[in-house]
């Protein structure tokens, strides 16, 4: 459509809304403005605003991601040589994390778990029975140090 | 907007009282239906002005018009809101609502009141809404909508630059904002009072809401502190809350006025908290603003106001953090707008004063007591002076009554009186210590009594091994920690500009002592006219108090350890204001005349050097927190989502555990309760951490490498020692900037 006609049919939409405006009783018509104006603010507001915002790259969330150990935790204590420890991940974005597991300085496993954005994934790792009050290091990739728990007695 | 077409009040062809109670419909429907932004503007709006604008035309029906209904209406409101919601929250309990600040309740409230409203108006024919709609032109509706622009634009730029670190969006922002000030002061006489408010309100939201969110969660000291209270009162859906009892608890500001807006609303408790502190403030700068120019002319009132109140450090820089002081400091200028200009009906100005001064004490103890002082000198000097009775606002009865709230607010609802005997005790043990520390008279009336000292590691390590000896002997330390050396951290200050750097400096001394100066004066030419003429009685007696309580705050070593300050002249600039206005419109015909424009650019000037703009060009400074990705105020007082997330984790698991954490990291913990909870210790100095304690080390220390350390009143930081604790410690939480360092096994 020629931009001429756009202008066009416009020019008639606000032709017939006058005439409409003044064919009604003026506080039917003034109630019925009050009642679109306001239904399409709360309508439209929130995607305008979220509009707004993802132009102005506001929206964007942090990229956070996390890990903690989920057993250790509760009891706060080192862990025994043999079980398994709970580590649970959060990321901010759909993300694949890589771990490794190391004892006494070597690789014992590694794996890979997906991250979905806002929820959190859980890992168990079965720890090799290794001399007792040994470090057990979890790494895990881009965070700013490994998760790391003693083997006790 | 221009003066030649000044807004005229076009008489309403509907029936009185139609448009305020369809406005309360509105409002109805905006909460009751599932949140958006619009219906949350409407109805955080609507909700505190509807009735706090028929309950201002039910004391005064006429006399009040303009803006200065609108603000006094806001304030009424506000009032109303806060307790109403108290009321709810105390009573509901007793009548079987396990949670009256929950949604449903409060819901069934506010239609109630609502109700109410529209009723009120339609019976009595009040019609403050339609009264305000009336005076509006088509095209104001286009300027408020582009004065809303560089707000948005203030927010755009600190979301960016806390994202990517870029600042290009937050310059534009500031160049606006001051932009906006400029133009407010030197179009003063060129444009009417609407207008000129409207761009001196936008200029100052669009600087102060370029803070509140810097570091991606909230930016400042006590503002945390105010999330975590008003997150208690949220999630215990009652006042007073259960398990709080400090000070912060009984203010209305931090418990009910959230609570409510939450769940009335559905608004974040964060962006409420960020929010609506630029608001208040804008609304005090505008309510001075508005006093003043019905004493000095537009121009000069807007200047004033620039200078005094806006171009004050503490006014962009510590007063956006502090929720319950920018209500109550609201309340207090339209306190100072009743008592400097009282509209006809002298006795219901009284009345609204008290109402007013009850807003103000259930917003923030320190203002209140404060207030309470000011209003007792006004009405002691009105009474000694015997001016006419009906020509005061602050008569016994009326001075009773506000002071007499404050009083008993703050002492039995906040319990402040272990606060207040605390000062007293300090003031009982050293006496005032004026002018404390060594030199010159005028060099320590330069300093202030500022008692910080900064102190570097090797004095920290010797005060913690002291601490240790004394404080924290019952620790279990590793005795590796003995070895460990606390360097010097780099703190990333601005380079500076060689000769530019020292005369700004300079001048920026001198600008300070002038404007002290001045105030002087102006305090001194009032008691004159006091004297000569019975002049302004009251607004003298509240400078009187003003420059008493500034003059010992500033002087006072001791006070200065109880009390911020430049929190206590803030407030008692909003009185000088007033009395500077009254000086220079009687010296306005005798002086220099000075162009409005560069009275703007002089205005604009000072807010931009309060904002921090110089420190680009002085060495080793801290750049301004509004503009730059880095430095030790970012440093010291913004908390990541990061570190938010890592504090919550900490003190969700561990429990009855010591958790460690220096100042730094401690600002995120005070959001869950840190700063109640027992067994929290500011201090990661390896020396004096205990093996069995958990330690939290946010963005500051993990990626900055900085820990902050603050020992009486000194304060110092240094290298975060992290590979010690790495070495020793099981590490229990990780994410890109934040570590949970578990107990030391050894």
């Amino acid at each position: 459509m020629k931009s001429s006609a756009i202008v066009e049919s416009l020019r008639g939409l606000a032709r017939r809304t006058g005439q409409l405006r003044r064919a009604v009783n003026p506080d039917i018509a003034r109630i019925a403005l009050v009642v679109m104006v306001m239904a399409g603010a709360f309508l439209l507001s929130g995607p305008v605003v979220r509009l707004i915002g993802d132009a102005a790259g506001i929206n964007e969330q942090p990229y956070l991601e996390s890990a903690w150990f989920v057993q250790p935790a509760a009891s706060g204590a080192a862990i025994h040589g043999g079980s398994s420890v709970g580590i649970a991940f959060r990321a901010s974005r759909r993300v694949k994390v890589h771990w490794s597991e190391l004892a006494a300085g070597a690789t014992v496993s590694s794996g890979t778990v997906r991250v979905g954005p806002g929820r959190s994934a859980t890992i168990q790792v079965r720890l090799p029975v290794v001399r007792i009050r040994t470090w057990v290091t979890i790494s895990i990739d881009h965070l700013a140090a490994p998760l790391r728990v003693e083997v006790e007695p | 907007m221009m003066k030649t077409s000044p807004a005229t009040s076009v008489p309403s062809q509907r029936r009185p009282g139609v448009a305020t109670a369809t406005a309360a419909l509105i409002v109805a429907v905006s909460i009751v239906i599932p949140a958006n932004p619009a219906a949350q503007v409407i109805s955080s709006v609507g909700l505190i002005l509807l009735p706090g604008m028929i309950l201002t035309a039910l004391i005064i029906p006429s006399g009040l018009t303009g803006q200065r209904k609108l603000l006094v209406s806001t304030g009424v409101g506000l009032t109303m809101f806060c307790l109403v919601g108290a009321a709810a929250g105390a009573i509901g309990p007793s009548l079987g609502v396990g949670h009256p600040l929950g949604r449903m309740p409060l819901v069934l409230l506010w239609l109630m009141i609502l109700a109410a409203v529209g009723i009120i108006a339609t019976l009595r024919r009040l019609d403050p809404v339609g009264e305000a709609l009336a005076a509006l032109h088509r095209h104001d509706y286009w300027w408020i909508t582009a004065l809303a622009v560089p707000p948005c634009v203030a927010l755009c730029g600190a979301t960016r630059l806390n994202a990517t670190g870029s600042n290009g969006v937050a310059v534009a922002a500031t160049v606006l904002g001051l932009g906006l000030i400029l133009t407010a002061v030197a179009l003063g006489d060129r444009i009417i009072g609407a207008a000129q408010s409207g761009l001196f309100a936008s200029g100052v939201v669009t600087l102060i809401w370029q803070l509140p969110t810097r570091g991606g969660w909230l930016w400042g000291w006590d503002i945390q502190h105010e999330f975590s209270v008003a997150s208690a009162t949220i999630t215990s859906g009652r006042f007073p809350v259960p398990q709080l009892h400090d000070p912060y608890a009984g203010m209305l500001s931090l418990t009910v006025l959230p609570a409510q807006l939450h769940f009335l609303n559905g608004m974040q408790l964060r962006t409420i908290l960020v929010l609506l502190p630029g608001v208040v403030l804008a609304g005090c700068a505008v309510t001075t603003l508005v006093t003043a120019r019905r004493i000095a002319g537009s121009v000069y009132a807007a200047f004033l106001v620039a200078l005094l109140i806006v171009g004050t450090a503490s006014f962009l820089t510590e007063l956006p953090a502090l929720m319950r002081q920018s209500v109550a400091l609201f309340m207090f200028t339209l306190l100072l707008q009743l008592v400097a200009d009282p509209p006809a009906r002298i006795r219901r100005v009284r009345a609204l004063a008290v109402v007013i001064g009850a807003g103000l004490a259930v917003s923030h103890y320190s203002s209140a007591y404060l207030t309470a002082g000011a209003v007792l000198t006004a009405w002691l000097l009105a009474t000694v002076l015997r001016t006419d009775r009906s020509r005061r606002v602050l008569t016994a009865s009326a001075a009773t009554g506000i002071v007499g709230v404050a009083l008993v607010w703050g002492l039995f609802v906040a319990d402040t009186a272990s606060y207040l005997s605390h000062v007293a005790q300090a003031i009982r043990r050293s006496g005032l210590e004026l002018l404390p520390g060594s030199g010159s008279p005028l060099s320590r009336w330069l300093k202030g009594a500022s008692s910080g000292k900064s102190i570097s590691p090797s004095q920290i390590r010797s005060l913690d091994v002291s601490g240790r000896a004394h404080l924290y002997s019952w620790m279990t330390v590793d005795p590796r920690a003995n070895s460990i050396r606390l360097t010097k951290s780099s703190t990333p200050g601005s380079h500076g500009v060689p000769i530019l750097g020292p005369i700004i400096q300079d001048v920026t001394i001198a600008a300070r002592e002038a404007i002290l100066l001045f105030v002087i004066l102006a305090v001194l030419w009032g008691i004159w006219r006091v004297i000569r003429r019975r002049e302004h009685v009251e607004i003298v007696g509240f400078a009187l108090f003003g420059a008493f309580a500034s003059a010992v705050s500033r002087t006072s070593g001791t006070l200065t350890l109880q009390f911020n300050t430049d929190r206590v002249e803030a407030q008692m600039y909003l009185i000088f204001v007033v009395i500077a206005a009254y000086l220079v419109h009687n010296l306005r015909a005798r002086i220099w005349q000075i162009t409005p424009f560069l009275l703007g650019v002089l205005a604009a000037l000072q807010v931009a050097f309060a904002f921090g703009i110089g420190a680009y060009a002085v060495a080793n400074s801290s750049l301004p927190v509004a503009l730059a990705s880095t430095g030790p105020t970012i440093q010291q007082l913004a908390v990541t989502p990061a570190d938010r997330d890592a504090a919550r984790w900490a003190i969700e698991f561990a429990g009855n555990r010591v958790l460690q954490a220096d100042p730094y990291s401690s600002l995120a913990l005070d959001d869950f309760g840190g700063a109640d909870r027992a067994k929290t210790i500011a201090t990661v100095d390896p020396v004096i951490v205990d093996n069995d304690a958990w330690v939290l080390a946010t963005s500051a220390n993990v990626t900055d490498h900085t820990a902050r350390a603050i020992i009486g009143s000194s304060s110092g930081s240094f290298v975060f020692p992290r590979g010690y604790f790495i070495r020793t410690r099981a590490i229990l939480y990780v994410s890109r900037t934040d570590i949970v360092f578990g107990a030391d096994p050894s």
